[in-house]
């Protein structure tokens, strides 16, 4: 497609359009198309063009001043103005040569209307595959709000297929630019910034296999060495294998890879996995019920887990075996007085080493929830935790409890010495009281919520483990059609000798 | 009495019959909002396909694109445009919609010709926006902490789209702004592809599909996360 103007508009349903402008000129096969202005939808492969709209397919051609087409079936309809009153012919098949006169079905014509919409991608050459990309050359391609930079070319993928899996390691921006692509392959370059890499660039290769399949592996060249590697199959139904791994090589070396086989049955799961970073390695397997309701009674998931870990110069073993279990049980919700919902969960995990150490998690989580009216709700949740390290040996527990030494105690950030492992029974104990107040004007998109939290914490002392109180305020704001902001603000209170810490949190979608 | 009744209702029938007897003044040109398809040879046609004739002293604007609201005023005597208004900010009282343009105005062949006008199409302002909200249930073996996030394919399926109100313990909560009609896919995640939601049996779940309705409530269930056993 060639035209004075190309734009290409992303629409809020999904769809994408080329909007030409222009002496257009749509070359698909043998049927060649020349107008003034035409709209191609690349969803549904339609195309309306006006103003002295010329269709020619071999030796034949149809004229006239508007012509809608259905790409897939060659079915168009035309409207000649220039006799003594307007006329619609119909074409079938895309024999332009023997147009019927009949009226056009409705929404024959119909177009997306583009109201302002700033295009996505602006250029005057586009070469479609249909169901699967654009590219667009040269490609004029915006910066946020500002003006548009011109690239050489821009591959714009619409495929159905779901290439948003990424290797890639998270960044605090990333700007994909795609370079090649099939229906089923996608190569994209990235333009990263990151706060332990700085700016560097990637690069990603995905395949997909519709729902079935999925590999994706990246490479940053520059700083920030690493190469990536996901992957997922779904061999049958309910048996699945995954593959993650990355390798960071040149100065700092390290090695990361992970392999996972999971069978899942209507009542049960059974997962073996793998793990090998640096030359530290572990496998375990874990056999488990899915998630069982008893209706309006209780909800529960019970699993074993064996495991052996390989862990060269750790002392005093080298290699260890495990076996624990990991379950919980949770009540529904129940309807309090006054209008309260309210329900509770308990968890519980122990997991037995051949060194002598022990370590049991029990949780307790109780919630409570109360909608005011459409527009005003609260959220309160209580969370008590104590995680018991039980070590068989005083002398293990003060090397492995990661606790400070008498002689070397730690400090907190103000100065005050943490009283060290003669304070410490092997347990720790986390609570946490929270409160969510969200006020939604009509339940609609525009938010305001006001987040609180209370923590009482052993141990946790003058800046050490969480802050006892911090406080986030979080606004939605649709400032536009295309446009929604979510800002947030968190503050802790008064812990490690500062007071009012703030933290920025910003969020923008469609 | 019944004779008085009989008397006053004759005086009213020959009073309105006087009054329509009066010459009646031109009735105001009809305002009609649509998208532009075309202005050519002394037509401007809609995207309904409906050809309406121009009055030949109008001035056509220049700035006229293909698919473009329009607010035209239609002179039922003469049956032309007489004024074409581009971009119109709101639909006015009054305002009738290119799918319900009375036939007598719209010009066409016999063979051209629709018995009636359109029932649906395209709408002279597009589709008005809609509040769909979507609800969803997470397994009970969701971190307490995680937030839960609507991944939609208007960003390709970016996880970390929209966060998510938690409304009770296993239960999220959240409205999005749509144009009616849309149709918009869509899942979950915690925020990253490592933790998406996977189907019943851990395969790859095929994004669930809606079409914008105002004050429709969806009410979705996760099966499991890809990161929890």
């Amino acid at each position: 497609m060639r035209a004075g103007s190309i734009g290409l508009f992303l629409m809020s349903d999904g769809s994408s359009l080329l909007d030409g402008h222009g002496s257009v000129v749509l070359r698909d096969g043998p049927r060649t198309i020349e107008a003034d202005a035409l709209r191609l939808n690349l969803k549904t492969n339609t195309l309306v063009a006006t103003g002295n709209v010329r269709v020619t397919r071999g030796a034949e051609h149809i004229a006239g001043d508007a012509y809608a087409l259905d790409l897939k079936s060659g079915d168009a309809h035309v409207i000649r103005l220039d006799g003594s009153l307007p006329e619609t012919l119909d074409v079938r098949n895309d024999d332009v040569g023997h147009a019927t006169e009949a009226a056009a079905p409705p929404g024959a014509f119909a177009i997306a209307n583009l109201g302002g919409l700033r295009p996505f991608l602006r250029s005057r050459h586009a070469l479609i595959k249909p169901n699967v990309n654009v590219r667009l050359t040269p490609a004029d391609v915006p910066t946020g709000p500002g003006p548009y930079i011109r690239t050489p070319s821009y591959l714009y993928t619409f495929a159905p297929t779901n290439f948003s899996q990424t290797a890639l390691p998270y960044e605090s921006f990333d700007q994909p630019y795609p370079l090649f692509g099939t229906a089923n392959s996608l190569t994209t370059g990235h333009l990263l910034y990151g706060s332990s890499t700085g700016a560097t660039i990637g690069f990603d290769q995905h395949l997909v296999d519709g729902n079935r399949a999925y590999a994706v592996a990246s490479i940053l060249p520059l700083r920030g060495k690493e190469i990536n590697l996901n992957a997922f199959e779904q061999l049958e139904p309910g048996l699945t294998q995954s593959f993650n791994g990355y390798h960071i090589y040149g100065a700092n070396t390290t090695n990361y890879d992970q392999y996972q086989v999971q069978w899942t049955s209507p009542s049960s799961r059974t997962t073996f996995s793998a793990y090998q970073f640096g030359t530290s390695n572990s496998a375990q397997l874990s056999l488990g019920s899915i998630e069982h309701r008893i209706p309006h009674f209780l909800t529960y998931r019970a699993q074993i887990i064996y495991g052996y870990d390989h862990l060269p110069g750790q002392f005093p073993y080298t290699n260890d075996f495990r076996i624990g279990t990991d379950d919980y049980v949770t009540t529904p919700k129940i309807v309090l007085p006054l209008g309260v919902g309210a329900s509770a969960k308990y968890e519980y995990a122990i997991t037995e080493y051949d060194f002598p150490h022990e370590v049991t998690t029990g949780t307790t989580t109780v919630t409570l929830s109360r909608a005011v009216n459409r527009s005003l709700s609260f959220l309160g949740t209580i969370s008590l935790q104590q995680v018991a390290n039980h070590y068989r040996d005083p002398e293990a527990l003060a090397l492995n409890a990661d606790l400070p030494s008498p002689a070397f105690p730690y400090y907190a950030p103000d100065g005050t010495p943490y009283p060290g492992i003669f304070a410490y029974a092997g347990v720790n104990t986390y609570r946490t009281y929270s409160l969510q107040t969200t006020w939604r004007p009509r339940g609609g998109e525009d938010a305001i919520q006001v987040y609180y939290t209370h923590t009482d914490d052993f141990p946790q002392f003058h800046g050490y483990g969480p802050p006892p109180n911090y406080v986030t305020l979080d606004v939605t704001e649709r400032l536009g059609a295309t446009l929604r902001v979510e800002v947030a603000r968190t503050y802790d209170f008064g812990w490690g000798g500062t007071y009012f810490v703030p933290g920025w949190s910003i969020s923008i979608s469609p | 009495m019944r004779i008085f009744l009989a008397a006053a209702l004759f005086a009213s029938v020959i009073a309105s019959a006087s009054l329509a007897s009066a010459e009646t003044p031109a009735p105001p040109p009809l305002p009609v909002v649509g998208q532009l398809l075309t202005i050519s040879g002394g037509y401007l046609v809609f995207t309904t396909g409906d050809a309406v004739k121009l009055d030949p002293a109008l001035k056509i604007p220049a700035n006229a694109y293909l698919g473009e609201a329009v607010r035209v005023l239609i002179d039922g005597n003469s049956r032309t445009v007489v004024a074409i208004e581009l971009a119109p900010r709101k639909l006015l009282p009054g305002d009738v919609d290119a799918n319900k343009i009375p036939r007598d105005l719209v010009r066409a062949t016999p063979g051209s010709t629709r018995s009636s006008a359109v029932a649906e199409g395209a709408a002279g302002f597009g589709a008005h926006p809609v509040t769909v909200t979507i609800n969803v249930s997470v397994p009970d073996n969701t971190p307490a902490t995680d937030d839960v996030y609507l991944a939609t394919d208007r960003t390709n399926f970016a996880p970390a789209e929209i966060k998510m109100i938690r409304v009770d313990a296993r239960t999220f909560t959240t409205a999005v702004q749509l144009p009616a009609g849309t149709e918009l896919r869509y899942d979950f995640s915690r925020g990253n592809f490592a933790n998406i939601e996977r189907d019943r049996l851990g395969g790859i779940v095929t994004p669930r599909a809606l079409k914008a309705l105002d004050g429709l409530q969806t009410h979705d269930t996760v099966r499991q996360w890809a990161d929890i056993n």
